[in-house]
């Protein structure tokens, strides 16, 4: 039988990047068969098949070019985050090298294996066109981190938190798929520019589906990115999770979630959109509100960060809310900063926590002094967070902030600047930890100096970026053009 | 700067004093000694071939200051603040302290600035310079208690100082000129700004003027001065008060008044007072009386003989200071009570300090009649009989107790047996030279006469002014003799005035009671209540306001938020069903939504 | 190009100055021995200084304009340039703060004895701040400086500050941002209303309405009050000076305080001229409070860092008042008065570091007959604290001259009360030198007094220089800002006619503001 009838060769070509990481993967799990288990070998396979996807992304990106009638659509946005989501996973696999043996777990190739296909769920969300492939990808996503959470069998915080995670994910998915069902009744239709006709010519079934669908829609999102009240997860998980599995899952997903989020409303729902805007508008008050103040009081280092992640994806949703080319690319770039701030500070916390403590605050007093270029890095991170100028963060703030005030939401900046004032107290709390305290039980750093290296690489990226941001503005800018 | 003020005819006298003081520390032994006594002399020299008219002027920022504009009036206090201050530098020429020099020398630097000052600018800059130097003079005695009235002395002289900058600021604002110029203030209160301007110049005079009850500072600083300081300072601070009155607000009625109970004032209290110094501390606030009282009356005879008697009072008044401060050198006290039969031992200081009574006293033959009566006879001749008779009656007190009190007590009465002799040859030099001004002057009074700023044809010694003087002296002296008995001293500290025997004159108690309460429970306290109080008990408040109110409410606004921060993280239980029912919640919140939504 | 005089020199001075300072900052990064770091940083400042000062050779004073002006396009994307220039009023503070600077290290030399590289880098990180803030012609720019201070500031206090340091590091850091982010909003705001750039002189010609205007300068008020600090957030104020080593006390007193009062000069009074001459009064109550309420607390101080940060309330309230008299004298008094008060105060706590090295007490009571056993010490404090009460003949008394003077043409009432507060000025000051000074020797911590070396002595000594330099010269800066303050003055007299306008109406207006958020919330 011909299977031409049911795609063409530009489909297939489309989809290399996907395909050449799930080889990787399987190729990486046949090694582990092979007992060829040493892990540079592996390491060097995935980074090799990361590579390569990235190259083949970069290679076959088109231009609102449509594959599999309708199904995946490639432009410079979805670009973006392939890349994205390709440079975090490599960073998560060299940052994980030696953790889990750390950790007490003998090192497997089911790690970097999970890793990708996550990448490649991230990659199909944001590369959909229609409804089900971005179910698609989030299934295959979430499964993976469900297993990444609970990776370490014998730390019983790491299996709660990967139950906790599955059950509480299983019910948000719930949500999405109905969500997705109800839009598919209201329109008649999963895809989305089926959708915009239909939104657009008025042929909608019923408004209260569409709207109901919508919702429930937003509710999945809500619960990957962690949007307040969904968020309860996060800092549970966050805790338990091995640490390099903390940095991908506060990053990759919310990346993820973001960037479908942001397609889905910018494309198909974009006549929906205004009358969507206060529900954002709360969801961004409420949510960096609760995270950053329940910030204050976190005694350990992961659930702080865990929290200050709630509080930024706060700002991300002043992003959504406004919408429009400069939101959309201070959005891309607060992705790209935030993912590269969190992913190091969560390998230092790697780096730095032993056994038993290395988590709690008051455990890096004296770091400072012990491990200087270590220190200097987490306070360039923790600033960048904060948003002090001359760092990244401060730019990224800017651009939302600014984007936010031409449209006139001049409360919501304010509100937002004043949460930035809370958040700087906490973040502070490390940076006197680190300098201030006297010392009191050193950490021994599990010194690698590729970590620490890529660690320092990031932290200069922050200053740079906050010096000279323009390149980065203008990638994003260029990517925020296509969405329309 | 200083290349302008020095030119050929005209050497600004100051200079000698602020650029000569600066090599004192340097100096030792017997060559700083003669250092500093040519330093005098070339003060006073500078004065004597010093053409009248304007140098000195300097263009500063926005403003024209000159720092040397030279009159008869100006000449004739620079004579005498030059001669002071040789007198003076030979006084304390023995003092090892070079400090005491050093502020004694920007003191005297400091007055002559305010005299040829022509400009209200430079005048304030010499103003404080004054204050500043002086204040060092009290705190080198380096008693605790002289810290303490050398601190309160400053607090009053910097804002006494400030409103005087504040009205040349407000004059300055008004007119546009900062030349000092003649602005009489009339009637008691201001009415427009100018007078406002005006009436805040003189207030701040008369702080300096020693006008009660802003004059506290004056009977409170002098007697804790040092001994040589003391008499530097009863030459200097008043009078210059004085020269400036005459220069902006000569003519001002109000300060007839002021002049007339000061003048009473200081005499009751010298009655009620047993300290020496602080007794002629009295004397010049009495002194100072007749001086401003002639200001007030402004006519040119009153004029002359302000100046004539600020020129005499300055000799007599530092001779009595440092008769008793050479009592109190060598005996280590000024306490009358405490005193008594030196004549034995200090023949010499007594006769001294008994010329320098007379001429307080305005004794024929003396400095102080002479000049005196020429103000009293302006009165006189302006009819103002109430304030002539004020005065007369001033000058009777004046004699009872500077020409007779000090002499008893502290040379006759009662020998203490103290061990005294006389004191050091310097000390002892200037006495000598003061003298024989004092005698000098009232006999050959023609030249002093000649130096006035006004042309005087005024004949002291006639029958009748002398007559009517020596008649008010002698009663006074038949009376002391009379009431010896009654006015035995007790010892007493000067708050307690208690020292009229308990069987004293009745009548005499019934009102010097109430006074002595007045004097010593509020003019004697004021700074208390103008300084201390308002400024200390304020500051407590405001302190705790800074500190429970406004730093509180900060500190408060971080707990509350911390507190709210715990509250959120109760809310994170760790019970999966929670977080399901929360994101339930979340879900039937949309779904309301909806429903207003469509 | 008008309004600016493009760099004539033939290399960017202005530049070089502001980053020479970091470029050692950097070197010092890679140094190891604790002596070659402290030279180098001493190295780097003289060399700032010296590269300054031919700023003050070419600078033009006949102009208002910019000058040495430097252009390049920054962030295209956002139509941000790195633009830096000077005039009249901001030329001066460079040279204060490179002055200041090499005062930090030196004074730092011994009293530093911990994180001594990070202590330097700190060091040098503010002073290109510093610099920054006081040439960008950028708000962008300016804001990136603004913050860049908050930052090392606050390690120089946690790291190296007293007892209560982290208390007081937080707090400063917090009480900072808290303004500054506020002042963003109004950036942000400023960028989108006036043609969407940052450029200061650009913004500066635009006419904005009047509410707005209210509301940005009320936004760019929250972080220069702050700064300032005036009543009643100034409570950051005398923590932060109290915790912070010397240098830093030195820091934030001569420099940072100066930032506020400079922002307003520069951004409040050329771009909000309406809304500036609304709240000319409650401005001038506002300063006038400060002044006497911080001179009373002041009175009140036990400890002598305290007392003189507490002094620096009460002396910036003089340089507000100054300012918003908004006329010639009450400006270029205001401005005078900030480098004294850098000058004096900075002295001050140079004195005060000093006392500390040797007994480790702050506290008045622990003092007293320094006049004996330190007569050096003596004398320098002696000259400063009578210029810090302003006598004439020293640097302050110009500057409280010319502001009371421009006090008496603004409001009479007010000029009144600031006299009083010169009055509360003295009796601090006196009652702190009589009590350190003079008062009896005290037994307790005097052993240890030893007096003065020669590297403290030639810290102290170029101070004592300026301040009897500007005494009696004080044209030497004042002939700087003639041009640009009356050129500013200018600007804010063509700018809406004030009669039309009272202080009620704006009141009116802000309250119909706060309602409308009311409702909104």
């Amino acid at each position: 039988m011909d299977l031409s009838q049911f795609f063409t060769t530009a489909d297939l070509i489309g989809i290399v990047p996907e395909t050449i990481l799930t080889v990787t993967a399987l190729s990486v799990l046949t090694l582990e068969m092979a007992r060829v288990s040493r892990p540079w070998i592996i390491l060097s396979v995935a980074v090799l098949g990361l590579l390569l996807s990235a190259a083949a992304a970069f290679i076959t990106s088109g231009n609102n070019q449509i594959l599999f009638g309708g199904m995946l659509k490639l432009n410079q946005i979805s670009l973006f985050f392939d890349m994205l989501y390709i440079s975090i996973g490599l960073i998560t696999l060299i940052f994980s090298q030696g953790y889990l043996e750390k950790r007490g777990s003998k090192s497997r190739g089911e790690y970097p294996v999970l890793i990708l296909f996550a990448v490649i769920g991230m990659m199909l969300m944001t590369r959909a066109n229609d409804l089900v492939i971005v179910f698609l990808g989030l299934e295959l996503l979430s499964i993976s981190l469900y297993v990444l959470v609970g990776f370490l069998r014998h730390d019983n915080l790491s299996n709660e938190s990967g139950l906790k995670y599955l059950l509480l994910g299983a019910f948000a998915t719930g949500f999405f798929l109905f969500g997705a069902a109800f839009t598919y009744g209201a329109t008649g239709t999963t895809n989305y520019d089926g959708i915009l006709l239909a939104i657009a010519n008025d042929n909608i079934l019923s408004k209260i589906y569409l709207v109901l669908g919508i919702g429930l829609l937003l509710i999945g999102f809500a619960f990957k990115v962690a949007l307040v009240p969904f968020h309860m997860w996060s800092p549970d998980v966050y805790q338990g999770a091995p640490t390099t599995v903390t940095g991908f899952l506060c990053t990759a997903p919310k990346a993820a979630g973001f960037g479908a989020l942001l397609i889905l409303f910018n494309n198909p729902l974009a006549d929906m959109h205004y009358q969507w805007q206060d529900i954002f508008w709360l969801l961004a008050v409420l949510t960096m509100t609760v995270g950053n103040v329940t910030a204050l009081v976190q005694s350990n280092v992961k659930r702080m960060l865990a929290f200050s992640s709630i509080s930024h994806a706060g700002f991300l949703v002043m992003g959504i809310l406004v919408l429009n080319v400069s939101s959309i690319s201070a959005v891309l770039f607060y992705l790209v900063t935030y993912s590269v701030i969190n992913l190091g500070s969560f390998a230092i916390v790697s780096a730095v926590e032993g056994e038993e403590n290395g988590l709690k605050f008051k455990d890096y007093r004296g770091l400072g002094l012990r491990y200087p270029w270590l220190a200097a890095a987490m306070t360039i991170f923790m600033i960048s967070l904060a948003g002090f100028p001359p760092t990244a963060g401060f730019v990224a703030k800017y651009g939302l902030f600014s984007a936010a005030i031409a449209e006139g939401y001049i409360w919501l900046v304010v509100i937002a600047v004043l949460n930035t004032l809370i958040s700087v107290y906490y973040y502070l709390r490390l940076v006197i930890n680190m300098y201030m305290k006297e010392e009191e039980n050193a950490l021994i750093s599990s010194f690698n100096i590729i970590v620490i290296g890529l660690i320092w690489i990031m932290a200069a990226m922050m200053i740079i970026l906050g010096i000279i941001p323009g390149f980065l503005l203008e990638i994003t800018a260029e990517a925020a053009n296509f969405t329309s | 700067m200083i290349s302008e003020i020095f030119n050929i005819q005209f050497f600004h006298p100051s200079i000698f004093y602020i650029l000569g003081g600066l090599l004192i520390p340097v100096l030792r032994g017997k060559v700083k000694q003669g250092y500093m006594l040519t330093v005098s002399v070339l003060a006073f020299i500078s004065v004597i071939n010093m053409p009248l008219g304007n140098y000195g002027v300097y263009e500063f920022l926005s403003w024209k200051l000159t720092f040397g504009e030279v009159d008869k009036l100006s000449k004739v206090f620079a004579y005498i603040f030059t001669i002071m201050g040789i007198i003076g530098v030979i006084y304390s020429i023995h003092v090892k302290r070079d400090g005491e020099h050093f502020a004694a020398f920007y003191y005297v630097g400091g007055s002559l600035g305010v005299i040829f000052a022509g400009d209200f600018l430079s005048l304030f800059l010499f103003w404080e310079m004054m204050a500043f130097s002086s204040v060092f003079l009290v705190w080198f005695r380096k008693s605790p208690s002289s810290v303490d009235s050398g601190f309160r002395y400053l607090l009053w002289h910097v804002a006494g100082g400030l409103i005087l900058l504040a009205g040349i600021i407000l004059q300055y604002s008004v007119s546009g000129d900062l030349s000092i110029q003649y602005l009489p203030f009339h009637g008691w209160w201001p009415t427009d700004l100018q007078s406002l301007a005006s009436y805040l110049i003189i207030i701040g005079f008369i702080v300096n003027a020693a006008v009660p009850p802003l004059g506290a500072w004056l009977p409170d600083a002098y007697p804790a001065a040092t001994v040589t300081g003391a008499v530097f300072m009863s030459a200097f601070t008043t009078k210059t008060a004085v020269y400036a009155l005459i220069r902006v607000s000569a003519g001002s009625e109000m300060l007839i008044i002021l002049g007339v109970i000061m003048a009473i004032y200081g005499v009751v209290y010298a009655v009620l007072e047993n300290d020496a110094r602080r007794l002629l501390a009295y004397h010049i606030i009495s002194q100072v009386g007749y001086m401003v009282a002639g200001v007030g009356l402004g006519t040119q005879m009153a004029i002359n003989g302000v100046v004539a008697h600020a020129f005499c009072h300055i000799l007599y008044k530092s001779l009595l200071f440092m008769g008793t401060g050479s009592v109190l050198y060598v005996t280590g006290t000024a306490k009358l009570t405490k005193l008594g039969g030196l004549y034995k031992t200090m023949p010499r200081t007594m006769i001294y300090t008994i010329i320098g009574g007379l001429s307080i006293s305005a004794f024929p033959l003396f400095s102080g009649f002479v000049s005196k009566s020429i103000t009293v006879a302006a009165f006189g001749e302006a009819h103002l009989t109430w304030a002539f008779l004020a005065l007369m009656l001033a000058s009777a007190g004046t004699f009872l107790h500077t020409g007779l009190k000090i002499p008893y007590f502290i040379w006759f009465g009662k020998d203490q047996g103290i061990k005294a002799k006389e004191p050091p040859w310097n000390m002892e030099l200037a006495m000598v030279i003061c003298s024989l001004f004092c005698i000098g002057l009232g006999i050959f009074y023609k030249p002093l006469y000649a130096l006035l700023p006004y042309p005087l044809h005024f004949e002291p010694y006639t029958a009748y002014h002398t007559w009517e003087t020596l008649q008010v002296l002698l009663f006074t002296q038949l009376g002391f003799f009379l009431l010896l008995k009654k006015l035995w001293c007790k010892d007493t500290i000067s708050v307690d005035t208690d020292w009229f025997p308990r069987k004293g004159v009745k009548v005499f108690m019934r009102f010097t009671k109430p006074l002595a309460n007045l004097e010593y429970k509020f003019i004697g306290e004021i700074y208390e209540y103008i300084i201390q109080k308002p400024i200390m008990g304020v500051a407590k408040i405001f302190k705790t306001i800074d500190t429970v109110i406004v730093d509180g409410a900060f500190n408060g606004l971080g707990q509350l938020t911390l507190a709210l921060s715990r509250k959120m993280q109760k809310t994170q239980s760790g019970q999966i069903q929670h977080y399901a029912m929360l994101m339930v919640a979340g879900f039937i919140a949309l779904v309301i939504f909806v429903m207003v939504l469509s | 190009m008008e309004g600016i005089i493009i760099n004539n020199l033939d290399y960017p001075v202005l530049t070089v100055c502001a980053f020479l300072p970091l470029a050692g900052a950097l070197i010092i990064i890679f140094m190891r021995r604790d002596s070659l770091i402290r030279w180098l940083a001493l190295g780097t400042t003289v060399a700032t200084l010296i590269v300054s000062l031919p700023i003050y050779k070419h600078f033009d004073k006949t102009t208002f304009k910019m000058q040495f002006v430097e252009i390049h396009s920054w962030i295209p994307a956002w139509n941000i340039d790195y633009k830096v220039g000077v005039d009249g009023i901001s030329v001066l503070f460079i040279i204060l703060v490179a002055v200041l600077s090499i005062l930090c290290v030196t004074v730092s030399w011994k009293a530093i004895q911990t994180k001594i590289k990070a202590f330097y880098i700190s060091l040098l990180i503010m002073e290109t701040a510093m610099i920054g803030i006081f040439v960008s012609l950028n708000i962008f720019l300016f804001y990136l400086f603004w913050e860049l201070t908050l930052i090392p500031m606050f390690l120089l206090i946690g790291i190296w500050g007293g007892q209560n340091r982290i208390y007081a590091a937080v707090k400063f850091v917090l009480f900072m941002l808290a303004g500054s982010v506020i002042m963003l909003v109004g950036i942000i705001v400023l960028y989108h209303a006036g043609g969407r750039t940052f450029d200061l002189l650009e913004l500066s010609r635009v006419i904005y309405p009047a509410k707005l205007q209210l509301w940005l300068f009320l936004a760019f008020f929250a972080a220069f009050a702050v700064k300032m600090p005036m009543f009643p957030i100034h409570t950051w104020l005398p923590d932060a000076h109290t915790e912070a080593p010397t240098a830093g006390s030195v820091i934030l007193a001569g420099v940072l305080l100066k930032m506020g009062a400079y922002g307003f000069l520069r951004f409040s009074f050329p771009m909000f001229p309406y809304a500036v001459k609304v709240l000319f009064i409650p401005l001038l109550i506002l300063s006038v409070t400060a002044i006497i309420y911080g001179a009373y607390v002041t009175l009140m101080q036990k400890d002598m860092k305290k007392l003189i940060a507490y002094s620096s309330v009460s002396h910036m309230g003089f340089v507000t008042l100054g300012l918003f008299t908004l006329n010639q004298n009450g400006i270029e008094g205001g401005i005078l008065q900030m480098i004294n008060h850098g000058i004096i105060t900075g002295a001050l706590f140079l004195c005060i570091g000093m006392l500390y090295e040797r007994t480790h007490s702050r506290m008045i009571e622990d003092y007293g007959g320094l006049s004996k056993t330190a007569p050096v010490f003596t004398v320098f404090f002696t000259i400063f604290t009578l210029a810090a009460i302003g006598l004439p003949g020293m640097n302050a008394f110009i500057g409280e001259f010319l502001i009371i003077s421009g006090a008496f043409k603004a409001n009479m009432i007010i000029a009144v009360f600031s006299i009083l507060g010169v009055i509360l000025g003295v009796t601090y000051m006196v009652w702190l030198y009589y009590r350190v000074v003079l008062n009896e020797i005290n037994s307790g911590s005097q052993s240890e007094i030893f007096d003065l070396d020669w590297r403290e002595t030639a810290t102290l000594v170029p101070l004592v220089l300026l301040v009897l330099l500007i005494g009696v010269q004080p044209d030497l800066l004042l002939s700087y800002m003639h041009v640009s303050v009356e050129h500013l003055l200018e600007q804010l007299h063509n700018a809406l006619h004030p009669e039309s306008v009272l202080f009620k109406e704006s009141v009116e207006s802000i309250a119909q503001y706060i309602k409308a958020l009311f409702k909104w919330v």
